[in-house]
């Protein structure tokens, strides 16, 4: 598939105070990836997670959402919030309802779904993001990682086509990243696209078809996620780091000729199968 | 986090229906304070002294620390009744004690104690009616009573918003409180109140940005004009019924005797 879901031209954004978060910013998003957004600190990612849910308005430039332009009216915006949801990266500014499971409640209620389904989706919700057990507990009583497991858990319950996620690993143990990660994987399906920031580039290097890596509020780089490793201008440029496995296949194939691209492993499994394998060293 | 809210949600009480603790703890508290006699007074305030302590499973020491605070207020009040000043030549009756000084003389009337009397009895017996309440109910549950008994909800909704945001404050103020002692800025008086000033002003500053977060989540869940949600499911028990209903008809009752 290769219908947009969103297509940005000249996306700029000027805070109150005059300082500019987005600069004429470019992109297209097609259905059905899973996209990984790189970027230094201050790079703009929360910014553009923002206006691609219509919480801010363009300073110039402008969006379509699945090729219509973005309207700022009270439908519209309603409508677009029903396919895009999005996982703040602070949890805390994003529950707000006393208990757990009212909280997640909160969006598939505002959908207008009647109250057996919304029951439904809350249960499965939690069951997916394993905070079943914390459903009568109050939002306050709960460590950083539950809160962004309930924060998960209520977008997940609204089933958005689109989902932007700011950080979703952040501040989680080895154990709950990788079954935040496990989770979107089962979330994905060619409907569904997935949009997620973060800093770790050997997630991104692992779990992403595109990756789109941002730099003083434009895309600097778009495309897949080996070969950005190979730019040294983009990852001086955004500040980073290529992936340990990404880094060590490198050293490997040092003695040897010049590696196809679309040979280098995404995993550590990978990696490994491939030093028994072909015998690189 | 306050200690207050957390027994809220793990006592004794917690599964009993919140439509049943509201009408039994404010139908008590309104008795008392229509009939304003001291019996039925302290036999309510040991009824739900009872209840807190052996029901709810809230521990007495804590109880009696909720209990102390608003006693402060109670004393200080009441000493101002308590005692009068009158000029020595000037003879009072029904007098219960006196003290002269000067051209002065201060005295309790006998009234003057009856009045306080009843008052630290009514204040101490309505403060366990609502701490019975506060202490069994969490606030999220009362508010959904409020919602079903249609109390606006723009109200409704304001409070919980509120409710929220204490913890929030609270949390930020600690940390920034932290942060700030960990850098010695408490280390003198002069420095502490300098800090504190800080604090203060960051702390509005960060609550500001915070519900201006909170209200781009909200939209970005579809947040309309109301906060909807599931309500928590709690059966009615008639045995509970019964119970709040022997003891406010023999509390009628012992009134009607006395």
């Amino acid at each position: 598939m290769d219908e947009h879901i969103f297509h940005i031209e000249g996306l700029t954004h000027q805070f109150a105070d005059g300082t500019f978060a987005l600069k004429g910013l470019s992109l297209t998003i097609q259905q059905g990836k899973k996209i990984a957004l790189l970027g230094n600190n201050g790079a703009g990612k929360s910014t553009l997670f923002l206006h691609l849910n219509g919480l801010l308005q363009p300073t110039a430039g402008k969006i379509r959402f699945k090729g219509k332009k973005m309207k700022y009216d009270r439908k519209a915006l309603l409508s677009l919030r029903k396919q895009v949801g999005i996982v703040f990266q602070d949890p805390d500014s994003q529950l707000f309802s006393a208990n757990v499971q009212q909280d997640i409640s909160f969006g598939p209620m505002n959908l207008g779904w009647d109250r057996i389904t919304v029951q439904e989706k809350v249960n499965w919700a939690m069951a997916e993001t394993e905070v079943t057990e914390l459903k009568d507990r109050p939002t306050h009583f709960l460590s950083l990682g539950q809160k962004k497991r309930v924060a998960i858990a209520g977008v997940l319950a609204m089933e958005p086509d689109v989902w932007l996620l700011d950080e979703p690993t952040a501040g989680l143990d080895p154990y709950f990243s990788r079954q935040i990660m496990n989770l979107l994987d089962s979330i994905h399906h060619p409907d569904k696209t997935i949009i997620l920031s973060t800093h770790d580039v050997n997630l991104a290097y692992q779990w992403a078809d595109e990756v789109v890596v941002m730099n003083d509020g434009k895309v600097i780089y778009q495309g897949d996620p080996v070969s950005v490793f190979h730019d040294e201008d983009v990852l001086l440029q955004a500040h980073l780091e290529k992936p340990w496995v990404f880094e060590m296949f490198q050293a490997l194939l040092q003695s040897r000729n010049p590696a196809e691209r679309d040979l280098f492993p995404r995993t550590k499994e990978e990696l490994l199968q491939k030093l028994e394998t072909e015998r690189i060293y | 986090m306050l200690l207050i809210d957390k027994y809220a949600y793990f006592n004794g009480l917690k599964d009993v229906h919140p439509l049943e603790k509201m009408v039994f703890a404010l139908s008590l508290l309104l008795f008392s304070l229509t009939v304003r006699d001291m019996a039925v007074s302290l036999i309510t305030f040991t009824v739900m002294s009872a209840l807190i302590i052996f029901a709810a499973k809230i521990p007495l020491s804590y109880y009696l620390k909720l209990l102390l605070l608003p006693g402060f207020f109670i004393l200080s009040g009441t000493i101002t009744i308590l005692f009068s000043f009158t000029s020595k030549f000037t003879s009072i009756s029904n007098i219960w004690w006196s003290w002269k000084i000067g051209n002065w003389q201060i005295f309790i009337s006998d009234d003057s104690f009856g009045t306080v009397a009843n008052l630290i009895t009514v204040v101490f017996c309505s403060i366990s009616c609502l701490y019975f309440l506060t202490l069994t109910t969490p606030i999220t549950v009362i508010l959904s009573v409020l919602r079903k008994l249609k109390v606006p909800s723009l109200l409704v909704d304001l409070i919980e918003l509120t409710y929220r945001f204490i913890f929030i404050f609270l949390d930020t103020a600690l940390a920034i409180h932290q942060s700030q002692a960990s850098r010695l800025g408490y280390g003198s008086f002069r420095k502490g109140i300098r800090s504190l000033g800080l604090l203060i002003s960051s702390l509005f500053l960060g609550v500001l940005q915070r519900s201006e977060q909170l209200t781009m989540a909200m939209n970005a869940r579809g947040y309309q004009e109301n906060l909807s949600y599931i309500e928590d499911t709690y059966t009615y028990s008639s045995r509970n019924w019964l119970i709040a209903i022997v003891i406010l008809g023999s509390l009628i009752l012992i009134n009607g005797y006395l």
